[in-house]
């Protein structure tokens, strides 16, 4: 639903109900609600602060909302109908799931235009607010933070005007990933688990030298996935816990013989070394 | 009645001869090709596998421009755009016609196609001489040319083409070539045909615009194939191909297992494989394998 604000404030009027009922905003925003419904509606806010008056079938009906706080709203021709935009001082999006230990976290925000400093904070053990970094946003409001996860901690970014909601950002520890091989099924956990981290089965390509993706799934709830791999798959297997495109891995398993299911060397970190076999048949 | 029989029988072996025509009647084969900007990388496995060597994508990744075919109309692409360009087939008797689009938005230059070893009339050549060459010779961006060729009785084996318009120097380095490969009138085609372009890419000795082992291609076949390698070199070095584990015939008659060539020269060699394993080729000048011009062989039963 927040992320939905950042696009557009938008609100359907559709099926005797508005969709979403309730929307959060940056105050300064404009909310367009549009009746897509087969009757007339209409929007007015509890607090007598605006009033669409009568909507027919795709009428629109727009509002530049100001101040920060809550703004709830009904349809007066069918008063079960409610809805509430929530104007906030700043919004702050953090990573859709748990982050490793270690690794590089985005934090993107957008503040009302015209704000010119948004400072992170970060909530200590006591509950109160630290500050952990400041940013001036661009013309447009935008703003993002970089921190490195270390131990899950909850954010908000403050303006002047008042503060972001609240958001988490959990953080796992370097996680060890463990491939079990039976039955052409690689079942895969980490220590600690990453429910819903995404996971890559690359097999070896001997005659490319290098590890392709193969297969790519997401942990469970658990903190569990599994491979089912075709006959025709031999040789090496490992599992890679991706971070982004060009970035290193957050966490790669040691590489499994399929056949046996034991745990082998990488043969690419045997490359360059003197021992090695000469190439060739 | 006996005149009419006789008549036929005397025509008999000229209409054998018209009916064993018939089975491979010459054909006119077209081609729709491209000239495309990409960004070319020498070695996607970042590694000189055989040194030990690390590299990233910084030195190996290069814009180039490269040929690529597309369906009919260029309606839509074959294929990614690569180096080589399109391997362009006929047999012997065949035409050809090779109609050609410049979409190089990259450098903007003009561009053509100049083949060898095929029969054409100069409006078909595709280099460019000022006062002379036509339109085929520097076809500028969003311009189409058509090619006709025809893979005449001296046309058998296997030909280099290349850009030949006014920017040619760059853009051959950067891999604006590819290979005809012409069969005899009745000759049997290969089981597995195996294209290797010898020329520099990027600072490195590549083939097929891919250097060191495992990016260069891994080309493969089984025991009782009857393989055939296109060899053909482009730049301005001679290139000495060799295959390990494998001898061949010369015209000579004498059995060989190097042959050398040098720029925009090309040959065919044909075996019966009979050698399981994993095996190298490559180009016998030791600073050009070092350098990368060295690939992977996989034989299997």
């Amino acid at each position: 639903m927040i992320a939905a604000a950042m696009v557009a404030a938008a609100v359907s009027i559709a099926g005797q109900a508005f969709v979403p009922n309730r929307l959060t905003v940056v105050g300064g925003d404009t909310v367009t609600w549009s009746n897509s419904d087969f009757t007339a509606h209409d929007v007015r806010a509890a607090d007598g602060s605006f009033d669409s008056g009568r909507l027919e079938r795709f009428g629109a009906f727009s509002r530049r909302v100001g101040a920060v706080g809550a703004v709830p709203y009904l349809c007066t021709i069918h008063p079960f109908m409610h809805g509430e935009v929530d104007v906030v001082a700043a919004l702050l999006h953090g990573p859709s799931g748990p982050v490793l230990a270690g690794a590089p976290v985005r934090l993107d925000g957008r503040a009302a235009t015209g704000t010119s400093a948004v400072t992170l904070q970060r909530q200590a053990a006591d509950r109160t607010w630290q500050a952990a970094a400041t940013t001036a946003p661009d013309a447009d409001g935008a703003f993002a933070f970089v921190v490195t996860a270390d131990t899950s901690a909850t954010y908000r970014a403050l303006t002047a005007a008042g503060a972001s909601p609240p958001v988490a950002v959990p953080v796992t520890a370097q996680a060890a990933v463990r491939l079990t091989v039976r039955h052409r099924r690689v079942r895969v956990r980490t220590e600690p688990p990453a429910p819903h981290a995404r996971a890559v089965l690359q097999r070896y390509d001997r005659w490319h030298y290098r590890w392709r993706t193969h297969a790519r799934s997401r942990f469970d709830a658990h903190g569990r996935t599994t491979f089912k791999l075709p006959a025709r798959v031999r040789g090496l297997v490992r599992v890679v816990l991706p971070r982004n495109r060009h970035a290193p891995a957050l966490a790669t398993s040691t590489p499994v013989r399929l056949k046996s299911g034991k745990p082998a060397a990488d043969p690419l970190d045997a490359i360059g070394h003197e021992d090695q076999a000469p190439l060739g048949a | 009645m006996k005149r009419l029989v006789r008549v036929p029988a005397a025509l008999l072996p000229a209409l054998a001869a018209l009916c064993a025509a018939g089975l491979a009647p010459a054909a006119t084969r077209g081609y729709w090709v491209t000239a495309e900007p990409v960004q070319w990388n020498a070695v996607p496995n970042e590694l000189d596998a055989i040194h030990g060597m690390r590299f990233d994508r910084s030195q190996t990744v290069f814009p180039a421009t490269v040929y690529r075919r597309y369906s009919r109309d260029w309606r839509r692409p074959l294929g990614r755009g690569r180096i080589p360009g399109p391997l362009v087939r006929a047999r012997v008797g065949d035409r050809l016609l090779v109609h050609f689009k410049n979409l190089d938005t990259r450098t903007r230059h003009g561009h053509s196609m100049h083949f060898h070893g095929v029969e054409y009339r100069p409006s078909s050549d595709g280099a460019y001489l000022p006062g002379f060459s036509g339109r085929g010779a520097d076809v500028p961006v969003g311009g189409t040319f058509t090619y006709r060729l025809r893979a005449g009785r001296d046309s058998a084996g296997v030909w280099p083409y290349h850009d030949h318009a006014t920017a040619m120097d760059e853009s051959i380095a950067g891999g604006m070539y590819g290979a005809l490969s012409i069969l005899g009138r009745h000759e049997r085609p290969p089981d597995r045909e195996f294209v290797v372009v010898f020329a520099p890419f990027g600072g490195f000795q590549a083939i097929d615009g891919r250097a060191f082992v495992g990016n260069t291609p891994v080309f493969q076949s089984r025991v009782g194939d009857l393989v055939q390698w296109d060899v053909l070199a482009m730049g301005d070095a001679h290139h000495t191909f060799h295959v390990h584990g494998h001898r061949w015939r010369g015209a000579d008659g004498v059995p060989a297992d190097t042959r050398t060539l040098g720029p925009a020269e090309s040959f065919r060699v044909r075996w019966r494989e009979d050698a399981p394993g994993t095996w190298l080729y490559h180009c016998h000048v030791e600073s050009h394998m070092a350098n990368g011009m060295i690939g992977l062989y996989r034989v299997r039963r």
